[in-house]
């Protein structure tokens, strides 16, 4: 019986995080198109429902109801078989992303997280690395030029990041001394981890801009010289899973998973700890932060040639996420 | 202005060649010479004359002339700043490659092979330029007509069948080809050697327009390409045989459309030149300010999509928020925004509006600003100069030996600007500098141009100092013969109304002649080639494109590169296909 | 209980609901040809921003919707216009902007094809050389109630051209400012 209040309290669960986690992020393409639309002195969407909010629907309708076309040339199973891959780990990330502490309403008991493993962290990487075959996949399903080289490209700069991005939350790791995200956050209600691990930080904003391609590491779609990459031959909603997944999905998890390394995670800022806001608006506050820095960078900067990524990923990025563990080591050492 | 070879070096020619006939003139000095002592003749020039610096190579139809053809090369001397025309009859329909001595003549005898059948012996690879293989035909020939040979039937898939179409709908229409005779195109021009061909275009949204690049690559690396050109040939050429000279003025915009004006000036100056008409100085000084605007207006386009190409997308929309200002400042003088038609033969189509002068000195005011915007978000930023740094370096002897001009050509360090080599318009009664280049890669095509803006930012606040002095003055000299009235004279004397329906209908009636003038293209020297048989039209109009010849060293500076360096280096040569495709 | 001429309120709405959806989300394949092109990123730059349509342009003829036909075709690129609008996946419409595209414009020539619609068909005509980016946004909203206007089962009825002024049929009434 109790087996099976846990099956049933999981799957609603699931249900919720899976259906809040796709309004989310339809939502965040239209934050995304707003806030471009600032940087770049426009209105952004503006006349599809009260101030373009209804922007999301029309799009997800029309992509939705799309003829789903398939190229007779491509490998129908891969090329179905790597939406999915492309899209599955990044949800399933969400299973071990804590959003807050435990709280009652009304007598009950309410985690605001699905489970809480304590190799939390490494399920996160692992299934982060997943995703990396549904892009090879429809590379080479996709049976064409453009999505083969562009799906190589992003194999190359993912290998060279997730190395680097395993290294760096090696340091928060440490100090907390747990594989846990929450008793990551718990281990940081005194100071935040960004104190000593300020390198791997440093080094995790990259790897976050490479893992979700956004430039300067776009190089997998860059429009200019492969159309639109890997995705180049996808139709409707097969096509719709790649960007939801990679663009918003993948960067807002991995936004939540900076903020639970390095800034304390549903604690509040420092000194702010008196306000009556509730632990997890401070955790989406600072989600949210990182989000549009990540926003930000995209539409400032040009792009890198994708050797000058791997370059940069091999000597630059993961020599400082070992320098990190090498700092994080002596301030354990000193201060314990 | 002597631009032209002198009198001595022309004796000199003559001393060295037997049987050489020299026409001498203002406009175009021309060598005649036999098919055989053509090679021998060319290398004399290039090596002991100095006439180095490769321009342009056409032919001409003559179709009661036995040979038929007649080759034209059109050299330049970068140290003494003189042009020379060699002029060559096509014996048994061919002529000598002189790619070899110049590798710029590759296309150019390409293209005079599609256009006119005329075949080049030791050319490496003789195929169509702008049309498809398997086209019957060679377009230019004078016994080709304008509209084709209509005879695919290709009906409108719009029309209802009860419709009536419009009473000259024709449903037969010129040969469309398949996808097999552009198969066969691709084909014909490289042959794979290494992992795979990648097609890069023709509708692409890196290539900058319609332009079809082949490169057979090796993983990343481009181990060679090619261009395949011709998806916008329009045969504006032909159609210059078929109009009078004003008429053909709109189609000048529409060739190189991003600077349509600096076109229209270039082709109304050689006419102009050809029809022996001054326009009046104020024309002058207008003609200048435009042709700067449309520079900036020109560079602000490249500048946004070079940068969108290499991943800055907010650049580009910054740049088109200026180009915004700037396209509202023509289209208040002009009247329209990009196409605008505003220059005529013998002056200018309007007067400034009020308050013109104004709009423009405020813009000169608010634009370093933005311009400094720009520089903050690019110039050092180590992203930008990680992809251009060193990226597509062009060397001295390549510009001469490719016949690059503009931007690209003095990125290499050579100071070739048609502005001073041979001044049209007010451009020598103004002051500006030519920035140069130290290396000749990609950033510094990119700083370049961005100095150049600055530059003609200075050249406009001179016009308008000028022309705040000239209001009212006559901004088109009507007084000369070939010269169109202007619409008040039209309504109120039966002189100018009977002159402007003679010119209207009959064109500007000239003696022979010929006429070789150019003018500083935003993408390179744009020349006009006119060849007046004395009708109200030209027999021969030959269009030099920059874009054209600029573009022909990009599959040498991509070699061994990777392909996202192809965005980089095909946006800092920055071509436009109306030009190059014409 | 059948339902007659399908217009059972049920399916009639989920209709609209997808027209909807349909005409606000307009993608074009980037795709320009000529002079045309350069008012077509002015349409889609900061002043005019299609996105405030929901309008961006996508790389893919895959992932678009609507085919901008901005330029001269010429009839060398005819094949290769033709296998871009095949490769769209329905449904498709196709905008034909400018004279050259639309009848071969000033080119009447060996080279051009005269009218885009002899290869694919056209849903809108936008007229100019090259047209303003207020006539392209005027032919988007067209193509917009064209859409609507399908969905409903109601037949489009093309705008009625407005008399002008010539010299052989001068307007009768006076217009209110006298000319």
């Amino acid at each position: 019986m109790e087996l099976l209040g846990t099956v049933v309290v999981l799957t609603i669960k699931s249900l919720i995080f899976i259906l809040v986690m796709f309004l989310g992020a339809a939502y965040l393409t239209l934050l995304e198109r707003k806030f471009a639309g600032h940087v770049q002195q426009r209105p952004g969407p503006l006349h599809v429902g009260p101030h373009g909010l209804l922007q999301p629907i029309a799009d997800a309708l029309k992509v939705l109801t799309k003829e789903d076309l398939v190229p007779d040339s491509v490998d129908k199973f891969l090329f179905y078989l790597a939406s999915l891959m492309a899209f599955v780990p990044a949800i399933m990330i969400l299973a071990v992303v804590p959003f807050g502490d435990p709280f009652t309403v009304f007598g009950v008991e309410i985690k605001p997280y699905i489970t809480d493993l304590n190799i939390g962290v490494l399920l996160a990487l692992a299934f982060g690395s997943i995703s990396l075959y549904g892009v090879i996949f429809a590379g080479w399903a996709s049976n064409s030029k453009y999505p083969m080289i562009g799906s190589l490209r992003k194999a190359a700069v993912l290998i060279g990041y997730e190395v680097a991005l395993g290294f760096a939350m090696v340091g928060p790791i440490m100090m907390a001394g747990s594989f846990s995200l929450r008793e990551i956050v718990e281990a940081q209600q005194n100071i935040w981890f960004i104190i000593p691990n300020i390198l791997a930080f440093v080094v995790i904003i990259f790897c976050i801009l490479a893992e979700t391609g956004r430039t300067p590491f776009d190089v997998q779609e860059a429009e200019a010289e492969l159309v639109g990459g890997y995705i180049t031959e996808y139709t409707g909603m097969k096509f719709g899973l790649f960007p939801l997944a990679e663009w918003y999905i993948a960067t807002f998890v991995l936004s939540a998973i900076t903020v639970i390394l390095f800034f304390g995670g549903w604690n509040p800022l420092p000194l702010m700890g008196w306000l009556p806001i509730p632990a997890i608006v401070w955790f989406f506050v600072k989600v949210f932060l990182l989000f549009m820095f990540f926003l930000w960078v995209h539409w400032t900067l040009p792009r890198y040639r994708v050797d000058q990524i791997t370059e940069l990923a091999w000597k630059v990025m993961l020599p400082l996420a070992l320098a990190n563990i090498l700092v994080v080591a002596i301030w354990i050492m000193i201060f314990g | 202005m002597q631009i032209w070879i002198s009198s001595e070096e022309l004796e000199s020619v003559k001393n060295q060649f037997e049987g050489i006939n020299v026409e001498e003139g203002e406009n175009f000095t021309s060598l005649t010479v036999d098919k055989n002592s053509l090679l021998n003749l060319l290398v004399y020039l290039k090596n002991s004359l100095g006439y180095k610096h490769f321009i342009d190579l056409f032919c001409i139809d003559y179709p009661l002339h036995k040979p038929r053809f007649q080759g034209i090369y059109i050299l330049f001397n970068p140290e003494k700043n003189r042009r020379v025309a060699v002029k060559c009859w096509a014996e048994e329909d061919s002529l000598p490659s002189v790619v070899h001595i110049w590798k710029g003549a590759k296309w150019a005898e390409r293209e005079a092979w599609d256009m006119f059948g005329v075949s080049f012996d030791g050319h490496e690879n003789l195929v169509r330029m702008f049309l498809w293989e398997g086209y019957k035909y060679h377009p230019l020939r004078k016994d080709f007509p304008l509209k084709g040979i209509e005879d695919t039937y290709l009906p409108s898939l719009n029309l209802r069948p009860d419709e009536i179409p419009a009473h000259n709908y024709n449903p037969y229409h010129t040969k469309v080809p398949t996808l097999e005779d552009i198969e066969r195109t691709q084909k014909s021009r490289m042959e794979k050697k290494n992992q795979i061909v990648l097609n890069w275009g023709p509708l692409h949204p890196g290539t900058h327009g319609t332009i079809w690049f082949l490169f057979d690559m090796e993983g990343e690396y481009v181990k060679n390409c090619d261009i395949i050109l011709g998806q916008l040939h329009r045969g504006v050429e032909k159609i210059a045989e078929n109009l009078t000279y004003t008429q053909f003025i709109p189609y000048t915009d529409r060739m190189d459309y991003i600077s349509a004006l600096c076109s229209q000036v270039a082709y109304v100056n050689a006419v102009e030149k050809l029809l022996g008409i001054d326009p009046p100085e104020k024309a002058k000084y207008i003609r200048t300010m435009m042709c700067e605007l449309q520079r900036i207006n020109s560079h602000l386009l490249w500048l946004g999509t070079f940068a969108l190409d290499l991943g800055a997308l907010t650049i580009f929309l910054y740049a088109f928020r200026e180009r915004e200002k700037i396209m509202d400042i023509i289209e208040g003088i002009a009247g329209i925004r990009l196409n605008s038609s505003y220059i005529r033969i013998g002056g200018v189509a309007k007067d400034l509006p009020d308050g013109a002068l104004d709009v423009i000195s405020h813009f000169i005011k608010d634009f370093p600003e933005k311009l400094e915007e720009y520089e903050t978000i690019l110039t050092k930023n180590r992203v930008w100069l990680k992809r251009n740094v060193d990226v597509g370096i062009i060397k001295k002897d390549d510009v001469y030996s490719y016949g690059l001009t503009g931007v690209v050509a003095r990125s290499a360090g050579i100071p070739y600007d048609i502005r001073m080599v041979q001044p049209t318009d007010a451009y020598d009664k103004v002051d500006f500098e030519i920035p140069l280049g130290k290396v000749g890669d990609c950033y510094d095509r990119y700083l370049l141009r961005m100095e150049e803006m600055r530059q003609s930012l200075s050249i406009i606040a001179q016009c308008v100092e000028k022309l705040k002095n000239m209001e009212g003055k006559e901004y088109i000299a009507t007084d000369y013969s070939n010269v169109l009235p202007t619409l008040e004279e039209v309504f109120n004397s039966i002189e100018s109304m009977v002159k402007d329906f003679t010119l209207r209908v009959y064109g500007e009636k000239t003696t022979d002649g010929e006429v070789y003038l150019s003018g500083e293209n935003p993408r390179g020297e744009l020349g006009f080639y006119i060849n007046s048989k004395g009708e109200g039209r030209p027999y021969r109009m030959r269009i030099r494109s920059g874009a054209f010849y600029n573009l022909q060293i990009f599959p040498e500076l991509i070699k061994g590169r990777t392909i996202a360096d192809a965005v980089a280096i095909l946006g800092s040569l920055d071509p436009v296909v109306g030009e190059t495709d014409r | 209980m059948a339902v007659k001429h399908n217009n059972g309120i049920i399916l009639t709405t989920v209709e609209e609901v997808l027209s909807w959806g349909r005409r606000n989300s307009l993608w074009p394949a980037s795709v320009g040809l000529a002079c045309c092109a350069i008012e077509m990123m002015h349409t889609a730059a900061s002043r005019f921003d299609t996105d405030r349509l929901g309008i961006i342009f996508r790389g893919s003829p895959r992932q678009s919707d609507v085919l901008i036909v901005a330029g001269t075709v010429v009839n060398k690129v005819a094949p290769m216009l033709k296998l871009i609008y095949d490769q769209m996946p329905d449904p498709k419409w196709v905008i034909s902007m400018g004279g050259c595209s639309s009848a071969g414009g000033p080119f009447p020539t060996y080279a051009t094809l005269q009218g885009v619609d002899r290869i694919i068909p056209v849903d809108v005509y936008v007229p100019g050389c090259p047209p303003t980016p207020q006539a392209l946004l005027w032919g988007i909203m067209e193509l917009q109630k064209k859409i609507k206007a399908k969905k409903e089962g109601k037949v489009w009825e093309e705008i009625p051209v407005k008399e002008v002024p010539t010299a052989s049929q001068p307007i009768k009434e006076k217009s209110p400012l006298g000319f």
